[in-house]
């Protein structure tokens, strides 16, 4: 019997809508009051991964209908589709590593590495606030590089904070703000088929297979799809400066969330 | 503005749209909104199969 629960529809709803709005917060922000819900990570961490992998790609389809990006997959790549691909790239390679390194045991410090990538999410956030007022300015490929590849080390060791890196650093690199939003929501649906294989595949290859509980799935799926039709909606009505705000206020929320979780909660 | 620069037309539809010009939404994207909600429904109907 398939069953729906209202509360998590409802989060699930708020956090996409965020996610596809701002690029980021799905995961680090849901992921947590499931956890705080009663809900084990075999129940949540598959579950948003399989999710994030539908509403990314869902978003990013209305995004490009809405006009907020121009993908381009016939005869030569354009500009948008190959920063997109770029980003997806490095995110896939470093979820895979970091599925590794949770299968291999490799023990990294969870709550020192959370902790530096809270601070530079909120150092990213805070300079972002100060670049408000200053004209947008051109594309710099190289920056966007080094931010896709931060992002992706910061992943690659299970720290997470890979949307409001790779976000954030897409708006210092000079990307608009309402493009950024709909390269971040494919490259995620990208990055996450590539941790569902992993998480599906790396135990299996290893002998140790593990039993993921879809108890979640279809609450989770419901109030993620439909957030991932609305919010491109949203990016296309509302003006540019609205999301030159809300993107680093939001990305300071998340890091001091992150933080007081560690440390306070 | 050159076709090729980085969004380009979400930059056009700021500059040349006001906001209630933009709330619009084309037919074509309604439909296309029709048929996801019809996926939605199907992986739905899936669901309740499978699990």
């Amino acid at each position: 019997m398939l069953e729906l629960i209202p509360l998590v529809i409802i989060l699930a709803f708020l956090f996409e809508t965020m996610d596809s709005c701002a690029g980021m917060g799905f995961g680090t922000g849901l992921t947590p009051l499931l956890f705080l819900l009663g809900y084990e990570p075999l129940q949540v961490v598959p579950i948003l991964l399989i999710s994030e992998a539908i509403t990314g790609f869902t978003a990013g389809f209305f995004h490009q209908e809405f006009e907020n990006v121009n993908f381009n997959f016939k005869k030569s790549l354009n500009r948008e589709t190959k920063i997109m691909l770029n980003i997806a790239l490095l995110g896939i390679f470093a979820i895979v590593l970091s599925v590794f390194l949770t299968y291999y045991s490799v023990k990294l410090e969870k709550s020192i590495i959370q902790t530096y990538v809270a601070i530079l999410v909120i150092v990213m956030g805070i300079i972002a606030m100060f670049k408000l007022k200053s004209k947008s300015s051109s594309y710099k490929p190289k920056l966007l590089t080094l931010f896709s590849v931060l992002a992706g080390f910061n992943k690659g060791i299970g720290a997470g904070g890979y949307g409001p890196v790779v976000m954030l650093g897409q708006i210092f690199s000079g990307i608009y703000e309402k493009t950024a939003t709909a390269i971040v929501s494919v490259s995620e649906g990208l990055v996450s088929v590539a941790g569902v294989a992993a998480f599906v595949l790396i135990p299996v290859f290893s002998n140790q297979p593990i039993g993921i509980d879809f108890y979640l799935l279809p609450s989770v799926f419901t109030g993620g799809f439909i957030a991932a039709i609305f919010s491109p909606y949203l990016v296309r009505v509302f003006p540019n400066k609205l999301w030159r705000i809300v993107i680093p206020v939001y990305a300071l929320v998340i890091g001091l969330y992150v933080l007081l979780k560690l440390y306070v909660l | 503005m050159m076709i090729e620069e980085v969004g380009y037309l979400a930059k056009l539809a700021d500059k040349e749209l006001t906001m209630t010009q933009r709330m619009k939404i084309k037919k074509s994207t309604l439909k296309r909104i029709g048929l996801a909600m019809l996926v939605y429904f199907s992986t739905m109907i899936t669901f309740s199969r499978v699990f």
